[in-house]
């Protein structure tokens, strides 16, 4: 297979890669409410 | 009227136009929070308006077509796709930080915050590197369309659009920003609506087709290895752009809270139809077989001038100089921000008031526009190869942002050593073994052909970053308290207080 072949395939799981991690992320502070350490302790 | 005379007497008018502009809103600048973000209270037409005016560069209206001249139909696809994505990949982010960092300005305030000292000096110094780059690519914008419409000197055109766009920046920051980009949007959208009309209806979209499928038929092509390559890394680039330049994460924090996702979403949508229709732009070239004695960075302008005439060409002009200026006004500001907020307010003196931060953030975007027309002076490279190049470094910070805003965990050590290694190998693969940065070339390996390519370069440097950053963070996690970041205010900068004047 040509090699430029296969860099626009890792290209195409680089991107997947950058997408799963946001989507990862998004997911993990979904149902987190950030707030200080004063509002955290009352 | 000499081409050249009409030339000056545009740019002369529009520079009075936006300066005027950009003066009178100066005098609502009182502190550096207004110069950098603005009042922190800008809503959904100003900031789809603001960030489709940075985010539309000379780039998009001069590299967009030269992908599309170098690549084809994929060379457009890719352009487009990349950076409407990168745009639309932030707002989750724009989002979690405007909570996280209520009184942040700047990208480098997070990083400081969110990591530790060595890999906040050493963002600062890849992120001038690239924002200069960037601004680079914007000068060299502006003397190419100057010379190539008008015959006007590369280095006079340089010169005059920087000395124009640096005298409103300077005086009103962030303020006056806003107030010439919505005036430029409005320029720039009409170029998606006039120019590609007007060409092809000169041009015939039929002898066209034919053009490029007798002269250039694999730029027809959905399935050539180069354009699939372009489609696959671009989209890349641009998010590591995105995610890592100071002039998104300023418009972020000037955004109102609860605009933030609405204002990206429609700006990067709004963004993709801007290089689709100056792409296109290119095929003309190719299918007529146009000749281009400026090279492939010219092929819009030449192209233009060529069907519409010289009222088109003039038009074009004054279209193409909005969204360059109003990507360089975003860029010089942003700069200063990161010199006067992160570089002056950390390392040299913490305890400069308001009114010292003001002045040496106005000496400092002069100075940043000096260093913009030294480095463009001797035209280096095409624009698309500089954005490629840079691309290295942009991608290899995707990592690091992303892990840093959303996971507690991410271990610094594995940021840090993911970025050095990342970019250093990212740089040699793109240089095909050697360090090849605009002015030099350093020979210092030798590597097989498949493992060389410009592309390529960005490849490897976020593979690299992930692995490292993903992997030390699994194996030796280190806890980080996002609390801190928010209960950050500027007084606890040593001596400032929040609103002194």
């Amino acid at each position: 297979m040509d090699a430029e072949y296969v860099w626009a395939l890792l290209g195409l799981l680089c991107l997947a890669l950058m997408f799963t991690m946001m989507a990862l992320g998004v997911r993990a502070v979904r149902d987190e409410q950030p707030v200080s350490r004063e509002e955290d302790e009352q | 009227m000499s081409n050249q005379l009409l030339g000056i007497v545009v740019i002369a008018a529009f520079g009075v136009l936006w300066i005027a502009v950009g003066l009178s809103v100066a005098r609502r600048v009182r502190s550096t929070d207004d110069y950098l973000v603005g009042g922190r209270n800008v809503g959904v037409a100003l900031g789809s308006a603001t960030i489709l005016a940075t985010w539309v560069t000379g780039n998009t209206i001069l590299a967009a077509p030269e992908s599309g001249y170098t690549f084809g139909v994929l060379g457009v696809l890719g352009y487009a796709v990349g950076g409407g994505v990168a745009v639309l990949a932030f707002a989750p982010l724009a989002r979690r930080l405007r909570t996280l960092l209520p009184a942040g300005r700047t990208v480098g305030d997070f990083f400081r915050l969110r990591y530790d000292r060595k890999n906040y000096g050493l963002f600062l110094v890849m992120l001038i590197i690239w924002d200069l780059g960037w601004l680079l690519t914007q000068g060299m914008g502006a003397g190419i369309i100057l010379e190539s419409v008008f015959g006007i000197d590369f280095h006079v055109g340089l010169v005059v659009t920087v000395a124009i766009v640096t005298t409103y920046v300077t005086i009103g920051g962030m303020v006056s920003v806003l107030s010439t980009d919505f005036m430029q949007t409005m320029l720039i959208m009409a170029v998606v609506f006039l120019f590609p009309a007007w060409v092809y209806i000169s041009a015939n979209p039929v002898d066209v087709y034919q053009g490029m499928a007798g002269l250039a038929e694999a730029k027809l092509s959905l399935s050539a290895a180069d354009g699939l390559l372009f489609l696959a890394v671009i989209p890349l680039i641009y998010t590591g752009e995105v995610f890592m330049d100071n002039t998104f994460w300023q418009r972020a924090f000037a955004l109102r809270p609860n605009v933030i996702t609405r204002t990206f979403t429609l700006a990067g949508i709004g963004w993709v139809f801007v290089p689709i229709a100056t792409g296109t732009l290119a095929w003309v070239a190719v299918g007529t077989g146009l000749e281009l004695p400026g090279g492939p960075s010219s092929v819009a302008p030449e192209v233009v001038a060529a069907y519409t005439g010289r009222v088109g060409a003039v038009i074009f002009l004054v279209l193409i100089w909005a969204a360059l200026a109003s990507t360089m006004s975003a860029l010089l500001n942003a700069v200063s921000g990161i010199f006067m907020n992160d570089v002056y307010n950390n390392f040299v003196r913490p305890q400069a008031g308001d009114r010292e931060l003001l002045r040496v953030g106005r000496l400092l975007t002069i100075v940043a526009a000096v260093i913009t027309i030294v480095i463009a002076w001797p035209r280096p490279l095409t624009l698309l190869t500089l954005l490629i190049l840079l691309g290295v470094i942009n991608a290899a910070y995707i990592p690091p942002i992303v892990m840093g805003i959303f996971f507690r965990k991410t271990n610094p050590n594995g940021v840090f050593w993911g970025v050095v290694i990342g970019t250093v190998a990212g740089l040699l693969v793109f240089g095909d073994g050697a360090f090849d940065l605009l002015w030099l070339r350093l020979e210092v390996v030798d590597l097989p052909a498949w493992l060389g390519g410009e592309l390529q370069g960005a490849v490897v440097s976020f593979l690299i970053s992930t692995v490292a950053t993903v992997g030390w963070t699994l194996l030796r996690p280190r806890e980080f308290d996002f609390r801190s970041m928010i209960d950050w205010t500027r007084s606890e900068n040593a001596g400032i207080a929040e609103g002194k004047k």
